[in-house]
C-alpha cells in the first residue's frame, strides 16, 4: 500500500507559510526579499526585559496592507 | 512534536513573528513605548486558564489598561497566546507573543484583531516630538531683504 503523501512538493519560506496563514484569516500581506527591510539591519529586541533571547535568526518580512501593523518580521531562536 | 532529543546548537525548532509599528521613539520615550501583559490564572498544565489580566509598563499600559474589551478579547485567549510584549527598537515598536514550535506556529484571526488594536494604541501615543526651532535673530527681516 502506497502512502497517501505526494512525493513532490513546494519549498516554501516561512514567511510565505505566515502569507498563507493570514491569507486565510483575510488578511493581505507581502513577502519581501529577505534582508531588503530596515526592521532586519538592526536589534530585534529592545532588551529592556530580562531573559530576552540573544540567539536568533532572521526569517524574512510581511508587509501588511491598510492595517495598523505596517510589517511583520519572522524570527526564528538559535 | 518537539523533538525528544534536541541539538545543543543551531537554530531550534521555535517561532515568533514580530508585528512592527514603524515609529520613530526618542531615548526619553523608551520606557513609555514598553509594556507586558502580567496574567491571573486559574488551574495547571493543560487545564490553566486565563481569568484576568493587566498591562505593566510605561504610558502605552496606562492606555491599554483602559480598553477594557482588548483585555476581555486577550483573556479569552490561552496562556501562550495571552502573554504578549511590546518594546520599542531603533526601527520601531514590536508587538510579540512566546516562542513556538513550527507546528503550533500561526495566527487566529482573534490574536491578529488584538494586535492590531495594540498597533492602533501605540500609533495613537506621541512619539518623538520634534526639537523647537528658536531663532537666534530677534524678529523677522522684511520680504525681499536679502
Amino acid at each position: 500500500m502506497h502512502d497517501t503523501e505526494s512525493e513532490t512538493f513546494v519549498i516554501k519560506s516561512m514567511p510565505e507559510k505566515f502569507s498563507e496563514k493570514l491569507s486565510k484569516i483575510g488578511i493581505k500581506s507581502s513577502v519581501k526579499e529577505i534582508g531588503t527591510d530596515d526592521v532586519e539591519n538592526d536589534d530585534y529586541y529592545g532588551r529592556f526585559f530580562t531573559q530576552t533571547t540573544r540567539m536568533v535568526t532572521n526569517k524574512g518580512c510581511l508587509g501588511v496592507n491598510g492595517k495598523n501593523i505596517d510589517v511583520i518580521q519572522i524570527i526564528q531562536k538559535g | 512534536m518537539q523533538d525528544p532529543d534536541p541539538l545543543p546548537w543551531g537554530a531550534q525548532d521555535r517561532f515568533q513573528a514580530h508585528f512592527i509599528v514603524r515609529k520613530e521613539v526618542g531615548d526619553s520615550q523608551l520606557l513609555d513605548f514598553t509594556a507586558r501583559t502580567k496574567l491571573q490564572t486559574k488551574g495547571y498544565f493543560g487545564s490553566k486558564k486565563v481569568i484576568g489580566m493587566k498591562w505593566v509598563g510605561g504610558k502605552l499600559a496606562e492606555k491599554l489598561n483602559e480598553n477594557i474589551s482588548l483585555s476581555e478579547q486577550i483573556i479569552s485567549q490561552s496562556v501562550n497566546d495571552a502573554m504578549i510584549t511590546i518594546e520599542p527598537t531603533n526601527n520601531g515598536v514590536r508587538i510579540f507573543g512566546k516562542w513556538k514550535n513550527e507546528y503550533e506556529f500561526g495566527i487566529t484571526n482573534d490574536l491578529f484583531s488584538i494586535y492590531d488594536e495594540i498597533a492602533g494604541h501605540i500609533k495613537k501615543l506621541r512619539g518623538k516630538q520634534k526639537p523647537k526651532i528658536v531663532s537666534k535673530s530677534r524678529g523677522t527681516l522684511p520680504k525681499g531683504y536679502n
